[in-house]
């Protein structure tokens, strides 16, 4: 009888570990499971310096995700406000995990990034913010790039106030590369000048994660394929397995990228320093902005940064990111809405929008582009970014987009990378699927 | 009368813990399963066994999602649970037998490892397995054994290998730790005896260590299953479940159903499923243990 129940207690108690396990925090206490992480937790840190002066000041809350190195300049903008004020105060908090914690807690403002907004939107989880527009004083339609209106814009109004825009951006090492390539036949040249099988050098570096979203929305983007039909993404077409069959030909029939990399190896392999050909190297990559100051480190003068090549196909084509202000659609109290409204025209005075562009991001708001502009050597990034706003294309404007990538980034972007012999029809399985889980996703 | 009461006193704040902490998420963890619930938009009615269904039997993506993961929680319970016992219990034997100057050394050695947090572990391990200027590679190459980098992070099977040394390399030091004071409780004179007696290593082991620490090694297999079943951060962290989905575990499909998705309800239904499994799974290996006992 007592083994009978010390087994029944054994067995809840599995039940009880499976069933903390669902939220990705749990602690078990043997053996594979016991992950302590808090890798999702992420840091957050807080206006907390300020915290005291708050007094009888209205409140407004603010969460947004920059944890990293541009978590201090956004700071800059909030405490800045907070001294400028006597009526309200911005608490800030900067958390990895702040799409989940503005969705279960009550914010009242968050930074949201551009493919985000739709699905933010549809939910109902965005407030329309015209009014705060008015009485800040600002024009969605005058004061910021056009590109913002893909987004940021619905039939049902205004969802968003644009802070930047990144757009993926072509870096080559001027030691390697005599003259950026511009096209594919280029850089089929530049393999033969590199060498590449024998020297291990290769043109670019496809990344088996990392900026590989990216990559595949250039190859459909300069291929002019339509992937998008209604509220879902359409991956099942001719058009599209075309695109990726030349991707998976880059690799495997003409070799300007190393078959199988790994995660951020496109990036990896451009700052590789190894002199001998144990490891790949490549001579040009195409990533973030946000990788420039490290490169340069690395690279320093041989850093090149140049426009983005038709590898693909003739169809101008730079895959982008942004992030926005937008406010809780549980906000309604007018306090806190005028004091939003006193923020927004605070952050999108110039100078004080410059102390972004200070942490590498490029502003989109008109006025301090013009500022940037002034000074190229400063902001060598962000204007090169300006050069592309044009071109840019965020994913599109539907609900759970990101959901809908999903399996394109990770089942179908692993299959082209990792196939040698390829086949369509093995592609067009995989995109049949991704198109199935999309349509789901839509219809939730 | 008095002392029951006072003993009601000392017990009462485990039970209050219990059942805020234990008994209500899981009824509550249960009462979900059984809704459309969204992790923005609440509690959107009772659905019955719709989940369940959804999750078991339609052709959703929650189905595929859940299959996936269970298949690939599986093979990580296969490829790790052996080496985690089994190796375990050779570590522990191989400490027992060395001399007591050295013993608490290589203990401390061995289990060193496991007070190192899984963010780090994944870091080490990647620095070491990656495919493209991996320190293993680099050095498999310069010593002429390989002439091309083995993909260990990116490509199959290759990345199993990689999680499942990485997960014993973390984890083996504690079971080995149970398995040591385990065989501590062995009685040195059965050892002698049979010594005596010209029993060699197989027979001691068959007769007296086995039998001695059967206890402790049943409860090793079960916490160890439990564990493996529950993994996520090694994956998370070192192939972020890739390539593809082949490495993603049960917990990180549930994780995303849940956060990512917004199906708390679907999750929740995954979950119970899930909790169902490892129970079973415990279940079926208490009566093992038990009807071996009966045949002897």
């Amino acid at each position: 009888m007592k083994k009978q129940i010390a087994a029944l207690l054994s067995a809840v108690m599995a039940l009880s570990l499976a069933g903390c396990g669902g939220n990705g925090t749990s602690t078990a206490t043997t053996a594979a499971g016991r992950e302590k992480t808090t890798e999702a937790g992420g840091a957050a840190a807080g206006t907390e310096g300020k915290k005291a002066d708050s007094g009888d000041k209205t409140k407004i809350t603010f969460i947004n995700g920059f944890t990293g190195g541009d978590g201090a300049f956004m700071s800059k903008i909030v405490d800045g406000f907070n001294d400028s004020q006597d009526k309200y105060y911005v608490e800030q908090l900067q958390d990895a995990d702040h799409y989940t914690k503005f969705k279960s807690d009550n914010f009242d403002m968050l930074i949201i990034h551009a493919d985000w907004i739709s699905t933010y939107h549809a939910m109902g989880l965005l407030r329309e913010v015209s009014d705060i527009y008015d009485k800040a004083g600002l024009s969605f339609e005058n004061d910021y790039h056009p590109v913002t209106q893909t987004y940021a814009k619905y039939d049902d109004g205004v969802f968003a106030f644009p802070l930047d825009l990144y757009a993926e951006t072509f870096f080559y090492n001027k030691e390697l590369v005599e003259t950026p390539p511009k096209n594919y036949e280029d850089m089929v040249a530049l393999r033969d000048q590199l060498d590449s099988e024998n020297t291990q050098v290769y043109p670019m570096g496809l990344p088996l994660t990392g900026d590989h979203q990216w990559a595949w929305m250039t190859a459909l983007g300069q291929s002019g394929c339509n992937w998008v039909e209604g509220e879902h993404i359409k991956m099942d077409t001719e058009e599209v397995c075309d695109a990726f069959m030349k991707v998976n030909a880059l690799i495997y029939k003409d070799h300007l990228s190393a078959p199988g990399l790994g995660d951020q190896d496109h990036y990896n392999t451009f700052v590789n320093e190894s002199t001998d050909n144990a490891n790949v190297k490549s001579a040009v990559c195409l990533t973030g902005p946000w990788k420039y100051t490290t490169a340069k480190e690395i690279l320093g003068d041989n850093l090149g940064i140049g426009t983005l090549p038709q590898i693909y196909g003739d169809t101008p084509c730079v895959p982008a990111g942004g992030h926005t202000f937008g406010v809780s659609a549980a906000v309604t109290d007018e306090n806190k809405i005028d004091g939003i409204a006193a923020f927004m025209k605070y952050a999108y005075e110039p100078e004080v929008m410059l102390n972004w562009a200070d942490s590498g991001q490029a502003p989109i708001h008109l006025a301090t582009m013009e500022k940037v502009k002034e000074d190229p050597e400063k902001y060598p990034v962000a204007n090169v970014n300006y050069g592309i706003f044009d071109q840019a294309m965020i994913l599109p404007a539907i609900y759970n987009i990101r959901e809908q990538v999903k399996y394109v980034n990770s089942n179908v972007w692993s299959l082209v990378l990792q196939t040698p012999d390829l086949t369509r029809e093995q592609l067009m399985e995989e995109l049949k699927n991704a198109t199935e889980i999309a349509i789901e996703l839509s219809e939730q | 009368m008095k002392r029951k009461s006072t003993g009601t006193w000392f017990i009462l704040p485990f039970i209050i813990f219990f059942v805020a902490f234990w008994l209500v998420p899981f009824a509550y963890g249960i009462f979900m399963s059984v809704t459309k619930y969204s992790l923005v938009k609440g509690n959107q009615g009772f659905v019955g066994l719709d989940n369940y269904i959804k999750v078991l039997f339609s052709s959703s993506m929650y189905h595929k999602s859940f299959w996936q993961g269970m298949k690939n929680t599986v093979v990580f319970v296969l490829l790790t649970t052996p080496c985690l016992v089994l190796g375990s219990l050779a570590l522990a034997l191989l400490l027992d037998r060395l001399p007591d100057r050295v013993r608490g050394i290589f203990r401390t050695i061995y289990f060193a490892s496991y007070a190192v947090s899984v963010t780090a572990v994944a870091a080490v391990f990647i620095w070491l397995m990656k495919g493209n200027g991996g320190y293993l590679n680099n050095l498999m190459i310069h010593m002429g054994i390989i002439k091309k980098a083995i993909p260990w992070m990116e490509q199959q099977p290759f990345v199993w290998v990689s999680l499942t040394i990485a997960t014993i390399w973390w984890t083996i030091g504690y079971n080995m730790m149970l398995f040591v004071n385990a065989l501590n409780e062995i009685d040195t004179q059965l050892y002698e005896a049979s010594a005596i007696d010209g029993a060699s290593f197989w027979r001691q082991f068959r007769y007296i260590i086995f039998p001695g620490i059967k206890n402790v090694f049943f409860f090793v297999l079960m916490t160890t299953i439990i564990a493996s079943f529950n993994v996520y951060g090694q994956p998370r962290l070192m192939t972020q479940g890739g390539p593809g989905d082949s490495t993603k575990p049960l917990i990180m499909m549930i994780t995303s159903t849940i956060m990512d998705r917004n199906e708390l309800g679907v999750g929740s239904a995954m979950t119970i499923l899930m909790g169902i499994v490892i129970v079973l799974c415990s279940v079926g290996q208490y009566y093992m243990t038990k009807e071996k006992d009966e045949l002897k």
